[in-house]
């Protein structure tokens, strides 16, 4: 395994904390699957964020490594492009509205810009808060459902564990609580990457 | 979870300070205290009073002055929380100082501590060569730069509210109950200062400011780690350089104003040394900057030299702060110039320890002031002392110590619970990519250096309207 994972950072209640490796494999077991679980858990390679199956893979390959791989059911087979045809290409972006309000934007090929919690929860619309859980799990789902065309509940398409694996892996790692752009391609790309999830297109199509 | 734990502790954390709010106003409106007015000024000299009220102006200038020092040196995606957190810390300093600090410091003593004029009660009766209130603002200005200048080692990782902790806790009791120690009886002279009477000679804080703020900074660093990418896996430094010197360098310029009142008005008087501490004051930061130049050039490589050139200046004026009074002329050159080494040598000694100070805190406020504080007796006139230099030698020792070791242990306390209860870093993401808008600041710079930070991943198509 090529990655060295040289610092560990864990969440707390509004701030993080660095841990050294060592700290990190004196850890209890069942505390560092809580961790994981809950999302509060950070590898870093010389300054980089990693992906937390490899991290784990190469730390502590014990029942963290095993939360982190949720080895859930087989992979969900998705039809790309579908039936229909392709919907229309978006590109998301996250970024300040007015003062410190943040708003995830899903903005189309002519320039058009809507909320995308207008669009995914007309009834319950509220932002999304990535100091939230759900929020950041919502916002996972509505990415991955916008990107792949889907209108309603896109868990039923892929199932929740590609959803948690978006999240945990995509999200967190490359996202996060800051601010970002991302097109509708480079979520079904990145999609494609995980386990949970298999076009019948080749990556190359996905990703158009 | 977690995230709907922290949420449901913010909310209750905003109920709390919504009844705190109340609670105040109440407290205020049922005993408003005595105004702020004078009963006479008799005793007083107008100069003296002007001069320090003057002084106490140009030590609050040095809060632009960190400001300025630490925007030009912070990466640019940080600089805007940098200079927020100057600010705020001036807030937060003034109000923990008003309402308890002043009174811990100088109120009557119980031996360790203060007791009384806590939220300025009582302080218009208390004149010492300057009116009360006089004393009080410079004072606070003090207590404001050992504060602010712990935030130049702890940036680009520190949450707003974990160093808002630790500033509230340094105005409260750390920096107040060993300013007690060494200061206690400048406007009670009946009050037990330990150190003071032992012969400790810090006239204008090396020790109770920037030693202080400096050991505080290093129980920060030690207790959070690295900056995420500071250090390759390799263990050799990643090389961020200054992206604007030149705020830097007005930011250097700014604090040697100011020191000028710094030192110059501990006189607490415009008597006739006042004019010789600030040539001494001056002569110390021009030789600093000129021995950390030579040893940069020299020794160093010219490693991160536009850096250690403004560093080494303020070396020299943390040396000579506490001898400030009593070193020569020659004195202050020599004190200096080794100020300057030792900063670049400091700088670049903690970089191979992994010490990670963002902007030079600890050699310079840490590592100067002990230099400036243990030798002061030997750069003075041996007539100055009522006892053998050797024994002085040792007094300072003393005094150094006990600094380090109280600001040490009360840091480390602090900043352990709020590690324990709420984590002390930012986001790892919002380090990589920026504080800024995370912490809730925003960009201080062009945010193209931003943009083009995210260009390099392929994934991300960086945000051309992120405001």
């Amino acid at each position: 395994m090529s990655v060295k994972v040289d610092q560990v950072v864990v969440q707390r209640l509004g701030g993080w904390n660095l841990m050294s490796i060592a700290q990190w494999r004196d850890m209890p077991e069942d505390e560092q699957e809580g961790l994981v679980g809950q999302g509060a858990v950070q590898f870093l390679a010389d300054g980089q964020p990693v992906d937390i199956t490899t991290a784990l893979r190469v730390l502590s390959p014990g029942p963290a490594a095993a939360a982190a791989a949720a080895v859930g059911p087989e992979p969900v087979l998705i039809e790309w492009p579908p039936p229909a045809g392709a919907p229309p290409a978006y590109t998301f972006s996250r970024l300040v509205v007015a003062g410190p309000r943040w708003e995830v934007l899903r903005e189309s090929v002519s320039g058009s810009t809507v909320p995308l919690a207008e669009i995914r929860r007309a009834d319950e619309f509220e932002p999304y808060d990535l100091e939230q859980a759900e929020a950041i799990e919502r916002l996972s789902h509505d990415l991955v459902a916008v990107s792949l065309g889907i209108e309603g509940d896109a868990t039923h398409v892929v199932g929740r564990p590609a959803i948690v694996d978006f999240r945990d892996h995509v999200f967190r790692v490359r996202l996060g609580n800051r601010a970002w752009r991302i097109t509708t391609g480079q979520v079904r790309s990145l999609l494609a990457e995980r386990a949970h999830v298999r076009f019948t297109a080749g990556v190359a199509a996905v990703g158009s | 979870m977690l995230s709907t734990r922290a949420a449901r502790v913010r909310r209750l954390a905003a109920m709390g300070f919504t009844a705190l709010l109340f609670l105040v106003a109440a407290l205020a409106m049922w005993k408003p205290g005595a105004q702020l007015a004078l009963p006479s000024m008799d005793g007083i000299q107008p100069v003296d009073e002007l001069w320090v009220l003057i002084s106490a102006c140009l030590v609050f200038l040095m809060q632009a002055g960190f400001l300025a020092y630490e925007a030009g040196m912070a990466r640019p995606v940080h600089a805007g929380l940098v200079a927020m957190l100057n600010v705020v810390d001036w807030a937060i300093s003034s109000l923990a100082f008003f309402l308890v600090g002043f009174g811990v410091m100088f109120g009557s003593s119980n031996g360790l501590m203060g007791l009384d004029l806590f939220a300025l009660d009582g302080i218009s009766e208390m004149n010492t060569t300057v009116t009360g209130p006089t004393f009080f603002l410079f004072q606070l200005a003090f207590a404001g730069t050992a504060i602010t200048l712990v935030s130049g080692a702890l940036v680009e990782r520190i949450t707003l509210l974990a160093y808002s902790t630790l500033a509230v806790a340094i105005g409260l009791f750390i920096y107040p109950v060993y300013g007690h120690w060494v200061w206690g009886n400048a406007l009670n002279p009946d009050n037990n200062a330990w150190l003071a009477e032992l012969g400790f000679h810090d006239f204008a804080g090396g020790s109770v400011v920037h030693l202080l703020g400096a050991t505080a900074a290093f129980v920060g660093i030690v207790m959070m780690g690295p900056r995420i990418g500071r250090f390759a896996a390799d263990g050799s430094v990643k090389t961020w350089e200054a992206p604007n010197i030149g705020i830097t360098a007005l930011g250097t310029l700014i604090l040697w104003f100011g020191w000028w009142g710094f030192n110059g008005g501990s006189h607490l008087a415009y008597n006739r040394s006042v004019a010789g501490t600030i040539v001494v004051t001056n002569l110390a930061a021009v030789a600093g900057l000129v021995g950390a130049g030579l040893t940069a050039y020299l020794l160093q490589g010219r490693w991160a030299m536009n850096t250690k050139l403004m560093g080494g200046a303020l070396g020299g004026l943390i040396a000579i702060t506490p001898g400030s009074d009593v070193v020569t002329p020659i004195g202050a050159v020599a004190m200096g110039l080794v100020a300057g080494w030792i900063y670049c040598v400091g700088h670049d000694w903690l970089l191979r320890l992994k010490v990670d100070d963002a902007f030079g805190v600890i050699p310079a406020h840490g590592f100067c002031a002990i230099w400036g504080l243990m030798t002061l007796p030997l750069f003075t006139p041996s007539s100055v002392w009522d006892r053998p230099v050797t024994e002085q030698l040792l007094v300072q020792g003393i005094g150094t110590f006990v600094c380090i070791a109280w600001a040490g242990i009360t840091t480390f306390a602090v900043l352990f619970a709020v590690r324990a209860f709420a984590g002390l870093r930012a986001s790892p993401l919002a380090e990589i990519h920026g504080m800024d808008l995370e912490q809730g600041a925003t960009f201080l710079w062009n945010k193209r250096a931003a943009d083009a930070r995210d260009a390099d991943d392929p994934t991300l198509v960086s945000a051309s309207s992120w405001e």
